[in-house]
């Protein structure tokens, strides 16, 4: 009777109760990713909306932004929204790899964001930063710097959780495991996006099937279905 | 009966309503009391019954001495219902064109029904028609009603004791104990009140008086139960049976010590048989089918109907498990949709291994209800009555549990299944507290604030601890979802349960911290009994009641509500939906979009959106806020709209001083030079623009307007004349000095007509030529 008139004037926000889990990805789009890679990420990605959305729950917990450094510089591909409202994106290949000012967008959506969920009197579990490179960041060193030491002092207060992960035989560990001192970095095998992403979106339902607070217990074993130690 | 009170047109589609009042017209002879008259209901229904009254040519009887009433109220500038009080004299005055209406009594009647009732009309004129006639008597007066009742009890024909429901702009048909429950109701507030009893409550309370003593009345009390009003149910304290003692546990405040790991040679799997022992009896099972895993081990559905097996995953098989396990299947604990442990399971190798329970169904709480847009798809025709049903029954489980000292620790959305409001599910029962065993786990926002921060598994919890959570469940199960202390300002949960801000109002007391949106509307719905206790359980105020009594904060381990008020207070509030539905229909959805409707409100719908809005009785918008502000809005730019078309006419074309051309000149500017006192511009924008003199010191006005130009060869011959000639003489000079006072005004006035161009082009051409 009265519920048509809501689903139109529906607030993600405010008429959404549900714990939010956001979710940063930092993918690297630079030249060197041209070819199979940025397929097999396209795909990934494209991939991991769709398991999201076949997901009751998730479907209505994950709050997604994607940040990509690549040409035209580190930009916000996708600024935080639930799956819903969401088409897969479509990325190119090319450029230079600024990572640290991406890492930098990435956070600064996800203050917003936060400062939006306060404002509705919305809950969320503790955010998670998917930092994905082939190669190293030869963008600005001071914002590289920046964007470290933000993410350590976060992982290191439990504000957030960083998984970096490196691709290919060329990423530069040091720089990885700078972003998350607790997690030793991962290397994807081989080109398996696919994979990853449907370990990350069964992470988000198990996560969103929990109860805020909770420690959320990983499947370790299953990262082994994606990512292997250097 | 929904709700309406928008004319006749409403009223066809409530055939039900409509069919009485035809029924009643057609037999009953309709007497209506002056209070009843002045009821802003009143209006309502006098429209719903003049179409009916004028097809059956029925009147209605009303006393004589109203119609002054009424006036005197009309005139009165205090009178709030003047709106209402208007349509009930329009449809007297009506009834009165048509000849429908009667007058009882004398105009010098008393119409203050607070004065002797020995004396009042309406007890002396009312039976006399009564003991012949069928009789519909509406007044507001419940004690008059309830004296008119006992005095036409043994009459033949029917007599039936109504009074104007203000919300429903309908009346309702009241029976002797309502009255007399309410009226005692009545008594009691009046004797309670700290203010002085005036004379009219005194008589009342007389009047009360004397009626208890009336024998009818106590007989009827008595005899029928029925009849006394059906609030009054068994309270909570009495239903509670002794819970004999096989059921029931008892109660350790140590926490038991046994620890251990107990090893098993293996763990059954699907296909397996085990043994299954409750006691002394044991019986072989086969376990048929894995229904699921989770962190503890896996069910497996068994060749048992509505019987599964919960295997236990190595890790998990502890002597504490074990000893946990015998203890609850030593007490006969047996309530349907409870699936407590009932067997022990062994091995082949007589190994403890798990336990058997029967089969839960549905999906969890916290998938189709505590989530708004699955709620709406697993359930599209739930109303409040199965929100508050579902309450029910989950809080009669944990009472069933309660009463067995039965803790259950971890209540959370997750391990409680719904099928329907009545069939309810609870799963994980392994985990609950018994006697010295804790419950080793907890959920957040579930967990009362002096358990915060604490491992689940050192400490024994109390009904204390879980009448929390108990009332945050509750909470989100009337506010689909939305927990009690969701994110309010603070970074986590623990923080704002701790520090108790709770943002939702209650009355005139709130903390500054609104909740956004829906919420806000879902919360002024509930009545006002249930708002009172969750203020009282979650916020650290106290509360002030209609009786200025002060009610403590309830919002500790020792003093929070318990299961039975919970019960008992969820109960009274399915019982009351009903009648909060007929005064605001929304009342009954689960996401309402507009606040409750007060008790001198009234609902529209917006004649422009559709959408419903709430208005006081004495006002008449049709629009809702909304569309109102956005009609006025465009009001305004329609205003504005016809003011730039007037100001863009032109009023007039003006030859520019400068370069000869014509220019318009606007309404608007004329009225803009008008209010400045200014002459109308000489020049056309450009050349004001440009500066381009005007000419006062050389100009000649009648030539340049005659020729068109300043710098045309006639002007220039004039103007050399005029230098050269004429400014060199004293005459010459005076000339000069009168033409320039003149010739402006002339050009003014006349620069435009064809006759002044006529002859001064004539005489100037002359000149020039006799110049040159």
């Amino acid at each position: 009777m009265y519920e048509e008139e809501n689903l139109i004037e529906f607030d993600e926000l405010v008429d959404n109760p549900t714990t939010r889990v956001p979710v940063c990805l930092c993918l690297d789009t630079s030249g060197s990713m041209d070819g199979d890679p940025i397929d097999e990420l396209n795909k990934g990605v494209s991939m991991f909306y769709s398991a999201i959305r076949d997901d009751d729950i998730a479907k209505y917990a994950a709050d997604i932004c994607i940040a990509t450094f690549g040409s035209g510089g580190a930009r916000l591909d996708q600024d935080f929204a639930g799956v819903e409202d969401l088409q897969a994106p479509y990325f190119s290949a090319g450029g230079m790899t600024p990572m640290g000012e991406a890492v930098n967008i990435a956070l600064d959506a996800l203050e917003r964001r936060k400062e939006e969920f306060k404002n509705s009197g919305v809950d969320y579990f503790q955010p998670w930063l998917v930092l994905m490179t082939d190669g190293e960041p030869n963008g600005n060193a001071l914002e590289l710097e920046r964007a470290i030491q933000r993410t350590a002092e976060a992982v290191k207060n439990k504000k957030l959780t960083v998984f970096p992960i490196g691709i290919g035989s060329d990423a530069d560990l040091n720089v990885l495991k700078k972003f998350s001192p607790g997690r030793t970095p991962l290397k994807l095998k081989g080109l398996n996006f696919k994979q990853f992403f449907e370990w990350l979106s069964q992470s988000v339902s198990r996560t969103s099937q929990s109860s805020p607070g909770e420690t959320i217990k990983l499947d370790l074993d299953g990262i082994k279905g994606w990512g292997e130690l250097y | 009966m929904i709700a309406n009170h928008v004319g006749v047109k409403k009223m066809m589609t409530d055939g039900h309503y409509r069919n009485s009042l035809t029924s009643i017209v057609k037999n009953c002879v309709i007497i209506i009391d002056t209070c009843s008259i002045l009821e802003p209901g009143c209006g309502t229904f006098l429209q719903d019954m003049l179409p009916i009254l004028k097809a059956e040519n029925k009147s209605i009887i009303v006393p004589t001495a109203c119609m002054s009433e009424v006036q005197k109220h009309q005139q009165n500038p205090n009178f709030n219902g003047t709106v209402n009080l208007n349509k009930v004299i329009q449809s007297l005055i009506t009834l009165n064109n048509l000849h429908l209406i009667d007058f009882i009594g004398k105009q010098t009647d008393l119409t203050d029904n607070t004065a002797t009732y020995a004396d009042n009309v309406m007890l002396k004129e009312v039976p006399t028609v009564a003991i012949t006639r069928n009789v519909l008597f509406i007044t507001q007066d419940k004690i008059l009603n309830l004296k008119l009742l006992l005095a036409t009890r043994g009459f033949q024909p029917q007599f039936i004791a109504a009074s104007i429901d203000n919300n429903s702009g309908q009346i309702a048909k009241r029976n002797i104990g309502e009255l007399w429950e309410k009226i005692l109701r009545d008594e009691k507030r009046i004797s309670n009140s700290i203010n002085s009893i005036t004379n009219a409550e005194q008589h009342k309370l007389n009047e009360i008086n004397s009626l208890k003593r009336d024998a009818t009345l106590k007989k009827l009390m008595k005899q029928f139960p029925s009849i006394r009003s059906v609030n009054k149910r068994k309270s909570s304290k009495t239903s509670v049976r002794s819970v004999p003692s096989n059921e029931k546990f008892n109660i350790s405040t140590k926490l038991s010590s046994v620890s251990g790991v107990m090893p098993v040679s293996y763990l059954p799997g699907e296909d397996d048989s085990v043994t299954a022992t409750r006691g002394n009896n044991k019986e072989n099972i086969k376990l048929i089918k894995h229904i699921a895993t989770g962190g503890e081990g896996s069910v497996f559905a068994t060749d048992k109907k509505g019987i599964v097996a919960k295997i236990y995953k190595r890790e998990r098989i502890t002597r504490n498990r074990f000893e946990k396990l015998k203890l609850m299947i030593s007490k006969d604990i047996d309530c349907e949709g409870i699936c407590f442990p009932i067997s022990l399971i062994c091995n082949s190798q007589n190994e403890f291994v798990g336990f058997t329970m029967s089969e839960a169904k549905g999906k969890t709480l916290q998938t189709c209800v505590f989530m708004p847009m699955l709620l709406q798809k697993e359930f599209p025709n739930w109303t409040k009555k199965d929100t508050v049903q579902l309450s029910i029954t989950i809080l009669e489980k944990i009472k069933y549990l309660h009463d067995r000292n039965v803790i259950l620790g971890d209540i959370n959305p997750q391990n409680i299944l719904v099928v329907s409001p009545k069939e309810v599910y609870f799963v994980d029962t392994d985990s609950y507290q018994v006697e010295g065993f804790p419950c080793p786990v907890g959920t957040l926002t579930f967990t009362a604030p002096e358990c915060q921060r604490k491992d689940y598994a050192t400490f024994l919890r109390t009904k204390g601890n879980e009448n929390f959570a108990i009332a945050t469940l509750l909470f989100m199960v009337m506010l689909p979802g939305k927990a009690p202390y969701a994110m309010q300002g603070s970074e986590n949960m623990i923080d704002s349960i701790i520090s108790m801000d709770f943002a939702y109002p209650l009355g005139e007391q709130k903390n500054g911290l609104v909740p956004a949106g829906k919420w806000r509307f879902i919360w002024s719905h509930m009545s006002y009994s249930l708002k009172q206790v969750f203020y009282l359980t979650f916020s650290k105020e106290s509360v002030t009641d209609e009786n200025n009594n002060l009610i403590p904060s309830h919002n500790t381990e020792e003093t929070r509500y318990s299961v039975d008020k919970w019960l008992d207070l969820f109960m009274r509030y399915h019982y009351e939906l009903d009648g909060l539905g007929r005064g605001d229909p929304m009342s009954l959805s689960l996401f309402p979009t507009r606040f409750k409707k007060g008790r001198h409100q009234t609902i529209e719908k917006c004649a422009i959106c559709g959408k419903e809005f709430i208005r006081n009785y004495d006002q008449d918008f049709t629009t809702c806020f909304d569309c109102s502000q956005e009609q006025y809005k465009l009001k305004r730019e329609e205003q504005y709209r016809k003011e730039r078309q007037r100001k863009d006419i032109v009023y007039r074309n003006i030859t520019c001083a400068v370069c000869g051309k014509k220019f318009t000149f606007t309404n608007g500017e004329k009225e803009f030079y008008d209010d400045k006192g200014l002459d109308y511009p000489k020049r056309c924008k450009n050349c004001r623009q440009k500066g381009g003199k005007q000419q006062n010191s050389g100009s000649c006005y009648i030539a340049t307007a005659v020729y068109g130009s300043y710098d045309c060869p006639e002007v220039l011959v004039l103007r050399r004349f005029r230098d050269e000639c004429l400014r060199k003489t004293t005459c010459g000079k005076i000339f000069v000095y009168v033409y320039y006072a003149l010739s402006p005004k002339f050009v003014k006035a006349f620069g435009d007509t064809r006759w002044f161009n006529g002859i001064f082009k004539y005489v100037l051409d002359k000149l020039v030529s006799i110049l040159c």
